[in-house]
């Protein structure tokens, strides 16, 4: 209370000084963003010509007699002229020149530095986190359908595991590891471990020029993040939160009792079984008189509500001077799930939760005139809930389409709790939730970077200096803190009436347990910068860049995985243009990694890029005035990826271990464990790039389009192909795998400014990746489509299905399918593909498109109108197949467990004899379930194109409705704006599977955490 | 141009210290030898002693252990896929039934040793090629190691061919690991040069090999045991499957030569015996015998023995051993390998689970192990008739009403039907029959276990107790060659470790015997200079040894005389006296007898008969009631299918036969 009224004291003291006009003076200093005085800028009063002073050698000045209302003019060539209206004395004042940045001089963050943009030759999408101001609470999931070049993925909505797997222009190895490196201010980092509001931009290098300078590590593309730092001027505070509510837009739904023991009874029917419950069951499924052994349990509703809340809040200060600048954040996410625990059960939460708490500091220092100091603090700190039972929820999910609903009862009604098996996966859910205790997992990650700048141009003008040394240690701990109650099953009652109840699992008492793992890593780099325009037209620029690593990780505990990873690198960039128009850059990267044969740890990676812009001669400017600028740009080299195979380290050594001595009984044996791979190589991209760049009308209008192709070769793989005779102790690994990938991505975009404070602006983006393995090792096959050469990567295999059997007749008359004794109408008939007469596994084939998406998309728009603005964003991929199938989604494919979707209990979906249902209608050709069967039926549970669904879809992934508030009132209690948004993530989906669960997870039977529709509110405040 | 020279110059700059990263200190940084500086290398096994016999070591893991030839860990198909019993199981725990019921596949085969066998041989040609790098052996210790790598060599190729004919024969030195799949791809030799490629490797490893081992090491090979093993090779190259077999006459290799000898060549007999007469010179090895004991008032003794043997000492009649003991404890584990001179080259026998499949259920068995009538009708009676002879009241179902024991451990049950009472001693060391006591006698707990007469009746003792009811016994007999009487597998009692024989003296002096019958005009071995023919004398000495250890008549010169005679009188003897040894499936493919014998049906009496009728039970009868008494040979099933996976990596690799 006093505080409020403090602050309404203040208010309207403030009020009172505006009122009057009275004679005032400005002093300060004038000083660029790094906080370098301005030496001669001029300060004047606007429209008093000759009035002004001029800056001193520290960049001082001084004016007097000023009045209040008046506006004081700041202006310096080269930097954008700032008008600061007079409103009360200030002899301290801050005044920061911004560079007057022309187009051509923006910059733009590369490969160990920054280029001017105008120059960049190579593929390089930068984004800058302003266009991305969503309440997303990790970066990966930013950038599909946002960003061109990027393929992602989103498989499930868990908290926590939410995160978007993705790859630079699609998957282009089937090596070890296909995903891009990211840099963290230049450090190798975990980019989910980032609050998005914490960066400045991210770039996304692609191609070969743009990532020679990795080496070994940049064959699959690159991602650079920058954080925010401070730049001088007053202090800055930006506030943000927000609070989200989530569902499941989507989410399998199973029959209840009475239609599952229908249903149960006509699968029984189709396969000439006598039915599994006769009249009196189906009768108490109905009437529901019987819950202990005629239950009826949703077991979704058990353990699921229908939302879930998560809260947002980011804080962040900036500012500074001449000596030091700064910038510091705290961020805090918290996101719960969806499950519901049981009232009064637990005193402890059991349901999952992810929270995570970020801090940031980065400290810049002038030391000298010429040197500035770096420092930057980072911590993340995660922790997680879990039921006792699991690493994730994926359990609760698996029991929930395990257990039909008459499986057991919730509870039997002599109180204790059901388990139809001993397994742990034969328990209900709400058991697993409930009843098993919790863990929680703690993790953090700490960072520290100092780094030094230091301007060479005494030696010679344009030559720069770095050097950064980062210190990089995680930590966790996991405990569990678990139990587990006596669990029983009743099949029948005894013959005085109650339960015959019989013990499934025993009763564990609490037991602790945890799992503790640090890591840390050192990390060094130097680099030498130059760069500088000779005569008006020439300018060079080059990079030396070396740095070194080591990291260990206390997980790894064997002799060989204990040895920590090291990289040394040197690498170094040329480039040359002339009069901006012509562009040519030289890069290499001479890399090391432990990972390899003494004598070949090192590899040279070189790439050549050209540039080339027509749309500079005057000539063209003349005869195309609507064309602002035109570039091509072209690139050629080769890069390295050096994690080869995967866990397994060294695998260049020849191992010698422990044996017995067989039936000889003559001691310890030794022998060889692991055959050493001669002249083990890093995995090799040939990278091509031809790209345009196109701005018209003013600059309205910007496209880029790039073509690419990347050829892999050396991907080390098993020798599949070697005889057995060889004998060798195990298959062999060799740098043989090739493939190849090869697309297209872009974007354009069309801005319309309508008066001021008014405008539209239409986005769009697009990447196509499509790969082919061009050598796989495999053995000999005995047809030529059972090879994985020439393939698409990952594509699945199965039968190609002709659709339903229409009668005897048509069974008799087809090749023989020998996966089940009895094939019969209404059973899935598949195609002979090698003709033999016969349908067996020789005619699996490859089918359509691999679950990752070969195309990829999104489409935006923002409209601004005053201070609303309307935002919305489109995300769609194509050309992309699951396979569904398995329990929970083919009915009763494990008899009595397993879940039946509720469309299956739609006879128009379903495929049933005209003996059963009488109705000659009901053998339905086009039915997506095939005849039932009470148990697996071989024939029907196939892979085949029959359980194929096309993923494709086209999303409403956001929607964002935001007001900005600036008042004159706010300023007066030092608040700059505040801006309202409503956020909407995941609307709507468009697409052409089955509509029970999102495309996208590609799951099998939609057992697993649904994607989340997030509707959000969010506030951001700047003072 | 003044600008260009400074580019250039600048340009040199950096490539100039771009030039210096080739340099040792950041080679150095990425070096990992400290960490692994300790670990053994391929290398450092050859200068070290104790390295090296490790490294032997490690290669002999890849040999089959052999003695388990039933159950989950078999170590091939031919313990249970031999005509002598069937098991009413075909799963994964028995294998081997699949070949009888075909239902083995180049896609499904059950067993595939053949990577196996070659990861053994490339240790083996590694060793041969750099054993002499080692400085720390005596010459004794260097032929000694040589000589186990030739063994080993020798005997994974023999394995090979054993189950699958001609394999590939890989070149001495072994492979690189990154040779390409298509240099290392090696077609199958005929059988003549894998035959001749195995013999100088077992050549080479007896003149390496010495010929005695000191106790702890007895399982090692000897000199003895590579000539005994090259003899059995040669003697299966003679036999008919690959000595002039026109069923093969098509099957060629790439440069036309058949996979199988089409000309008969009748010398390869004499290459054998002449082997085999190098193993008896060795004059180390005998036939085990035990005396013969008199009973008394505690225990009984040996059999009285019938009037139509010899009462002559051993080797000329069985007049001083007991024919029982002396055939039992070669395989009951009484006696110990170095004191029993029978054995050439033999392994400790794994009791695992490999024998609960002839334990009844009651004692800790799963009883399902029927051995054929075929089978038990081999066993002659006691005074040497065959069982085809025996008379009607001798084969009778009834009771013989009147207790009896022998050699102090055998008890026979007056329950016993005529027709197991009074057979050979082979029979009642090696079967278990209906009324058959098992002693059970290292059994100390309370329940009524010894002295366990076990009856296979429907309602009978054997039958199972618990929930699977499939286990019990098909046929009324199963085989107890691998019990001790003391045996129980119950934790309250024990069983006894057994050595089990790969070669023992016995088939020496068969085999012996059978070369020289085979034997068409005299062969001088150039190795030895020796001459072997067809000796009568010969032949009647050697082979009545057998006879009499297992108190049997001999045979007359006259039968031995003739080579037809002679040779059903071989096969006879071998059948019964490598009973359930692993001998028989070999034996009938090498004679080209599997057709006819697998072919016939499975017979046994009628288990189905209850205790109250026991006249029904003694009923032989056919029996093809259940998938696996459908028994049944196809020719493809003389060699074994090559995996299909096998296949897929060799393109030079041809199928067997009839194997698609």
């Amino acid at each position: 209370m006093k505080k409020l009224l403090f602050i309404i004291v203040l208010l309207l003291s403030c009020v009172c000084t505006m009122s009057a006009q009275s004679v005032v003076a400005l002093a300060g200093q004038v000083m660029t963003k790094d906080g370098e005085p301005v030496i001669g800028a001029t300060v004047q009063v606007k429209g008093q010509p000759g009035t002004g002073v001029i800056t001193d050698t520290d960049g001082h000045f001084r004016l007097n007699n000023l009045k209040t209302g008046e506006t004081v003019t700041f202006s310096y060539i080269g930097y954008t002229t700032i008008n600061i209206p007079v409103k009360k004395n200030d002899e301290r004042m801050r005044v920061v020149l911004s560079e007057d940045v022309k187009s051509t001089d923006e910059v733009v963050v590369v490969g160990q530095g920054t280029q001017r943009k105008i120059s960049v030759v190579g593929a390089i999408t930068t984004v800058s986190t302003k266009d991305l101001n969503t309440p997303a609470t990790s970066v990966a999931n930013m950038l599909g359908g946002r960003v061109p070049g990027i393929i992602s993925v989103l498989r499930t909505g868990e908290p926590g595991n939410d995160f978007s797997q993705f790859w630079i222009r699609g998957i282009s190895t089937f090596g070890a590891n296909a995903s891009a490196l990211v840099l963290i201010d230049g450090v190798e980092g975990n980019i989910n471990d980032l609050d998005p509001e914490d960066i400045e931009s991210f770039s996304v290098l692609k191609d070969a020029s743009a990532t020679a300078v990795y080496g070994t590590r940049g064959a699959n593309g690159v991602i650079i993040v920058t954080t925010k730092k401070g730049s001088a001027g007053k202090l800055n505070i930006n506030a943000k939160a927000n609070v989200g509510y989530s569902y499941s837009p989507r989410m399998p739904e199973y029959l209840r009792a009475y239609d599952y023991a229908r249903l149960a009874n006509e699968a029984a029917a189709s396969r000439d079984m006598d039915p599994i419950f006769n009249g009196v069951d189906l009768a108490l499924f109905k009437n529901g008189l019987d819950p202990d052994l005629h239950p009826d349990v949703d077991w979704h509703d058990t353990i699921l509500r229908d939302h879930s809340w998560n809260q947002q809040a980011h804080l962040s200060a900036s500012g500074g001077g001449q000596v030091a600048r700064y910038y510091m954040s705290l961020g805090f996410i918290n996101k719960e799930a969806l499950m519901k625990q049981a009232k009064g059960v637990n005193p402890y939460s059991t349901n999952v939760n992810y929270r995570q708490y970020n801090f940031r500091a980065n400290v810049d220092v002038n030391m000298t005139k010429s040197t500035i100091l770096n420092l930057g603090l980072e911590t993340t700190i995660v922790t997680q809930n879990y039921p006792g039972y699991g690493n994730s929820t994926d359990a609760l999910w698996q029991a929930a389409s395990n257990l039909t609903p008459i499986t057991v009862p919730l509870r039997y009604s002599s109180g204790e709790y059901p388990a139809y098996g001993s397994d742990n996966n034969q328990i209900s859910p709400y058991v697993l939730l409930n009843l098993t205790g919790y863990r929680n997992t703690y993790r953090n990650n700490t960072k520290i970077r100092v780094s030094i700048d230091q301007d060479l141009s005494k030696i010679t003008k344009g030559l720069k200096a770095s050097v950064l040394f980062n210190f990089d240690a995680n930590s966790y701990i996991n405990e569990s803190r678990t139990k587990w109650p006596t669990l029983y099953y009743a099949s029948q009652r005894k013959r005085d009436g109650s339960l015959d109840l019989i013990k499934k699992r025993d009763y564990q008492s609490q037991a602790y347990d945890n799992s503790v793992g640090a890591d840390k890593k050192y990390y060094f780099e130097a680099h030498l910068n130059y760069d500088r325009v000779f005569g008006q037209d020439h300018r060079t620029s080059g990079l030396i860049h070396f740095y070194c690593e080591d990291y260990t990780n206390s997980e790894n505990k064997s002799l060989l995985t204990a040895i920590p990873k090291r990289y040394v690198a040197l690498s170094s960039r040329l480039t040359y243009s002339y009069k901006d128009t012509y562009f040519s850059e030289f890069n290499l990267g001479y890399t090391g990694s432990e990972a390899f044969e003494k004598g070949h740890r090192f590899g040279l990676f070189p790439a050549i890029s050209g540039g080339w812009i027509p749309s500079q001669y005057e000539i063209v400017k003349k005869a195309l005035p609507f064309l602002n600028y035109l570039k091509f740009r072209g690139s050629y080299g080769i890069v390295g990826n050096d994690r080869v195979s995967g866990s397994t380290r060294f695998p260049y050594l020849y191992l010698m271990g422990a044996g017995g001595s067989g039936p000889w009984n003559a001691g310890t044996g030794l022998t060889e464990t692991q055959i050493g791979s001669n002249n083990l190589r890093w995995e090799k991209a040939t990278k091509v790039n031809l790209g345009v760049d196109l701005k018209m009308f003013n600059e309205k209008f910007d496209m880029t389009v790039d073509f690419f192709s990347d050829v892999r070769s050396g991907i080390y793989q098993q020798r599949a192909s070697t005889p057995a005779e060889m004998g060798l102790p195990s298959l062999p690994w060799a740098n043989v795998g090739e493939m190849k990938s090869w697309g297209v991505d872009g974007h354009v975009s069309y801005k319309q400014e309508f008066g001021r404070d008014t405008y539209l602006v239409l986005r769009a983006n697009f990447t196509q990746s499509k790969n082919k393995v061009t050598n796989w090792e495999e053995t000999i096959k005995k047809y030529p489509y059972q090879r994985w050469t020439g393939l698409p990567y990952g594509i699945p295999r199965g039968l190609i299905a002709l659709g339903l059997f229409k009668d005897e007749n048509e069974v008799s008359e087809s090749p023989r399918q020998q996966f089940e004794s009895v094939v019969r109408p209404g059973d899935i008939k598949y195609k002979d593909v090698n003709g033999d007469g016969v349908v067996n596994s020789d005619d699996i084939v490859p089918l359509k498109y691999s679950s990752v998406p070969q195309i990829q998309y999104g489409f935006a728009q923002e409209f601004n109108y005053k201070n609303w603005n309307v935002s919305v964003l489109f995300e769609g991929v194509a050309r992309v197949n699951y396979m569904v199938g398995g329990t929970g989604y083919i009915p009763f494919i494990n008899k009595e467990t397993g879940n039946i979707l509720t469309i299956v209990g739609d006879q128009g979906q379903r495929w049933t004899s005209r003996d059963i249902s009488g109705d000659p209608s009901t053998e339905n050709p086009n039915a997506k379930f095939p005849r039932l069967s009470y148990g697996a039926n071989n024939n029907n549970d196939q892979a085949s194109t029959f359980w194929l669904r096309d993923g494709s879809y086209l999303r409403l992934k956001y929607v964002q409705i935001s007001y900005l508030l600036k008042k004159p009132w706010m300023q007066a209690i030092g608040m700059n704006s505040a801006t309202i948004s409503l956020i909407g993530d995941n609307l709507w989906i468009w697409d052409k599977g089955d509509k029970i669960f999102d495309p996208a997870q590609a799951s099998g039977n939609g057992a697993t955490y649904p994607l989340q529709r997030v509707f959000s509110l969010q506030v951001n405040v700047s003072f | 141009m003044k600008f260009k020279n400074k580019v250039i110059k600048i340009s040199c700059g950096f490539m100039a210290i771009t030039g210096i990263a080739i340099n040792s200190s950041c080679e150095s940084f990425l070096d990992i030898d400290k960490y692994i500086y300790d670990q053994v290398t391929i290398d450092s096994v050859f200068i070290s002693k104790d390295r090296l016999t490790q490294y032997i070591n490690g290669s002999s893991s890849f040999l089959p252990d052999e003695s388990m030839i039933w159950s989950t860990d078999a170590y091939s198909p031919s313990g249970l896929a031999a005509d002598e019993a069937i098991v009413p199981w075909a799963d994964g725990n028995h294998r081997g039934e699949y070949l009888l019921i075909d239902e083995v596949a180049p896609r499904d085969t059950k067993f595939n040793p053949w990577e196996n066998y070659y990861k053994g041989i490339r240790k083996a040609n590694i060793l041969l090629k750099r054993i002499n790098e080692c400085k720390e052996l005596t010459d004794y210790e260097l032929r000694d190691y040589m000589g186990r790598a030739y063994f080993l060599r020798a005997y994974f190729y023999y394995q090979l061919m054993r189950l699958y004919g001609p394999v590939p024969i890989e070149p001495d030195e072994a492979y690189d690991s990154d040779t390409p799949a298509n240099e290392a791809s090696v077609e199958r030799s005929s059988y003549d040069d894998c035959v001749r490629y195995v013999v100088g490797n077992f050549s080479k490893a007896a003149d390496n090999l010495p010929l005695e081992r000191e106790v702890a090491f007895q399982y090692l090979p000897t000199r003895g045991a590579a000539l005994a093993l090259k003899a059995r090779v040669l003697l299966t190259w003679a036999s008919p499957l690959f000595n002039g077999n026109s069923y093969y006459a098509d099957w060629k290799r790439k440069d036309g030569t058949p996979f199988i000898a089409q000309q008969d060549d009748n010398t390869r007999w004499g290459w054998a015996a002449s082997v085999y007469k190098q193993v008896i010179d060795l004059n180390k090895y005998e036939l085990n015998i035990v005396e013969r004991t008199d009973g008394n008032s505690h225990t009984s003794g040996t059999l009285e023995l019938p009037s139509t043997v010899s009462h002559s000492d051993f080797p000329n009649g069985a007049g001083n051993i007991d024919p029982y003991k002396s055939y039992k404890s070669l395989f009951d584990g009484t006696v110990q390998p170095e004191h029993n001179k029978e054995l050439i080259y033999f392994y400790t026998r794994n009791n695992g689970n490999d024998d609960w499949i002839v334990y009844p259920n009651t004692l800790g068995g799963i009883n399902g192990y029927s051995v054929t009538q075929d089978m038990i009708n081999s066993y002659r009676m006691a005074d040497g008739r065959p069982f085809s002879e025996a008379t009607d009241d001798e084969k009778s179902w009834e009771a013989v009403g009147q207790g009896k024991s022998f050699s102090g451990e055998y008890f026979l049950a007056p329950e016993r039907a005529h027709c197991d009472d009074n057979r050979e001693p082979r029979f009642y060391a090696s079967v278990g029959f209906n009324y058959c006591v098992w002693p059970c006698s290292s059994y100390r707990g309370t329940e009524n276990f010894k002295n366990f007469v076990c009856t296979y009746y429907k309602d009978g003792n054997a039958q199972p107790t618990g929930t699977v009811k499939v286990d019990y016994n098909r046929t009324g007999y199963t085989s107890r060659k691998w019990i001790n009487q003391e045996d129980i597998r119950s934790w309250q009692g024990d069983v006894k470790t057994k050595t089990y024989p790969v070669v023992r003296y016995a088939e020496v002096l068969l085999g012996y015997v059978e070369a020289m019958n085979e034997l068409k005009s005299p062969y001088k071995d150039p190795d030895t200079g020796n001459t072997i023919s067809r000796d009568v004398s010969q032949m009647v000495y050697y082979f009545n040894q057998v006879r009499y250890r297992a108190g049997l008549p001999g045979i007359t010169d006259i039968q031995a005389a003739n080579y037809e005679t002679m040779k059903a009188l071989l096969k006879q003897e071998y059948r019964v006296e490598f009973a359930f040894e692993d001998h028989r499936y070999y034996d009938l493919r090498r004679w080209k007898d599997a057709y006819t014998e697998y072919n016939k049906p499975v017979t046994g009496f009628d288990v189905s008969a209850k205790m109250a009728e026991r006249r029904q039970f003694y009923t032989v009868k056919v029996w093809n009631t259940e998938k696996t008494m459908k028994r049944i040979f196809k020719n493809k099933m003389y060699f074994y299918p090559i995996d299909q996976g096998i296949l897929e990596r060799n393109k030079r690799l041809v199928q067997n036969p009839g194997w698609e």
